[in-house]
């Protein structure tokens, strides 16, 4: 008995491995078939690479053009900013030298303030200095109010004292001179109620008022005085003391 | 030797001439005594070519031997691959006990011829085994990764291979092998 056991096999096979091809077998053609694989897969190798390159390329140049429009957009929006800024800037410039003029003469800018509300435009002004603004313009009002009212009691007293002063100077008159005919006494009379009118009309001419007082005041106050006639010219002066206050309200 | 593998991963188109005459007979052998088709064989090897000079670059290969054992195993992997496509082998397990494994004996001289020719004749499922488990060396573990089967339709594969062969022996003794 003969024993076939695996190693005998395995000895036949790797035999049999390295005797040549016995089936009809053409080995040309197959080479042939190799060498077009072979070279489809080198093309295709190729092409691929191509298609790659031409695909990274496009990609390349659309970030780039994506790029470069991006950066034409915020170049022009950085330069609407600087504008912006510039705008900005210049109008800071000119609230600052607004407000600095204002902090060095408050006075111009609240007559500035004044001529804006006139004017019905929007004033920019702070509250605060419109407040004040308001404030003063109040007090004058009530300044101006209290003069009127004054110079009106002034004219009462003015004209009362006159009155009695006319007919104190009638009756000094007619006791000095009781000898005279009553018609002479009338004339007289009336040559001395004419004095007396053209006294008091010189005294009530703006030309007489400014001789009275000045003869009867010192030279300082004659100045100011005039003043006040120059203010209202159409006022009778006689008392000195009213006078003077009169003058300190219109300062 | 040396030489035509430093050819072989410049890509030389000489070089891979060379070794397409030199080792196609053996690879054509490898081949079909899985497939035992001549057509299968042809579109097998030059899958297998292409491989090899299409990967050779990659190895480090130095020497004759391991660039034969490489080949080899590239020829086998591609057959296995056109085995398991075709379905030649039915994942089913009908034998218990597989593991008895009774050696071929015959009473008449056989040569190696011989003994190609019965193994060539199993049926395709059992000569893979048969040839992965004998020729190859592969344990059954490989051989269902290889396949893609379980180990155990492996086993059973080889003891009906086994069995087969033993039957075919008888046969020749009594009417001759011819």
């Amino acid at each position: 008995m003969n024993r076939i056991d695996d190693q005998k096999v395995r000895s036949a096979f790797s035999e049999n491995d390295e005797r040549p091809i016995v089936e009809d077998f053409d080995k040309e053609d197959l080479w042939l078939k190799i060498e077009r694989n072979l070279q489809k897969r080198s093309l295709h190798r190729i092409n691929w690479y191509r298609s790659a390159a031409a695909v990274l390329i496009l990609v390349v140049l659309s970030g780039w053009s994506i790029t470069l429009l991006k950066y034409n957009q915020i170049k022009t929006t950085n330069r609407q900013l600087m504008s912006i800024i510039d705008e900005k800037e210049n109008f800071l410039e000119f609230q600052k030298k607004q407000l600095s003029e204002s902090l060095v003469n408050p006075v111009k800018e609240i007559s500035r303030a004044e001529k804006k509300e006139k004017s019905g435009g929007e004033s920019n002004v702070d509250a605060s200095i419109l407040s004040e603004n308001a404030k003063l313009k109040a007090e004058k009002e009530s300044l101006l109010m209290t003069k009127a009212y004054l110079n009106k009691q002034l004219d009462i007293l003015s004209s009362k004292n006159n009155l009695l002063a006319d007919s104190l100077r009638l009756f000094t008159e007619k006791i000095s001179k009781p000898e005279e005919s009553p018609q002479i006494t009338f004339e007289s009379q009336n040559e001395s109620e004419k004095k007396i009118d053209t006294k008091i009309n010189n005294a009530y001419s703006p030309n007489a008022k400014a001789k009275v007082y000045m003869s009867d005041l010192p030279v300082k106050r004659q100045g100011r005085r005039m003043k006040i006639q120059i203010f209202n010219p159409g006022e009778p002066f006689r008392n000195s003391a009213n006078d003077v206050s009169i003058f300190k309200l219109f300062k | 030797m040396t030489e035509l593998i430093v050819a072989l991963k410049n890509g030389n188109h000489k070089a891979q001439k060379l070794l397409y005459d030199t080792y196609l007979d053996y690879l054509f052998h490898v081949c079909y005594k899985y497939l035992k088709d001549k057509m299968l064989c042809e579109n097998i090897l030059s899958k297998v070519f292409l491989n090899i000079f299409q990967n050779i670059g990659k190895t480090d290969i130095q020497t004759e031997v391991v660039l034969k054992a490489w080949m080899r195993k590239i020829c086998i992997n591609e057959a296995l691959m056109e085995i398991r496509k075709k379905k030649w082998i039915d994942n089913v397990v009908d034998i218990d006990n597989y593991d008895i494994v009774s050696p071929l004996m015959t009473d008449a001289n056989v040569n190696n011829s011989d003994i190609i020719k019965m193994v060539m004749s199993l049926p395709n499922g059992y000569r893979t085994v048969f040839c992965l488990y004998v020729i190859e060396g592969y344990n059954h573990a490989e051989i269902a990764q290889q396949l893609a089967i379980s180990e155990g339709t492996s086993k059973s594969q080889l003891y009906k291979a086994r069995t087969c062969l033993q039957q075919i022996i008888k046969q020749t003794e009594g009417g001759g092998y011819e």
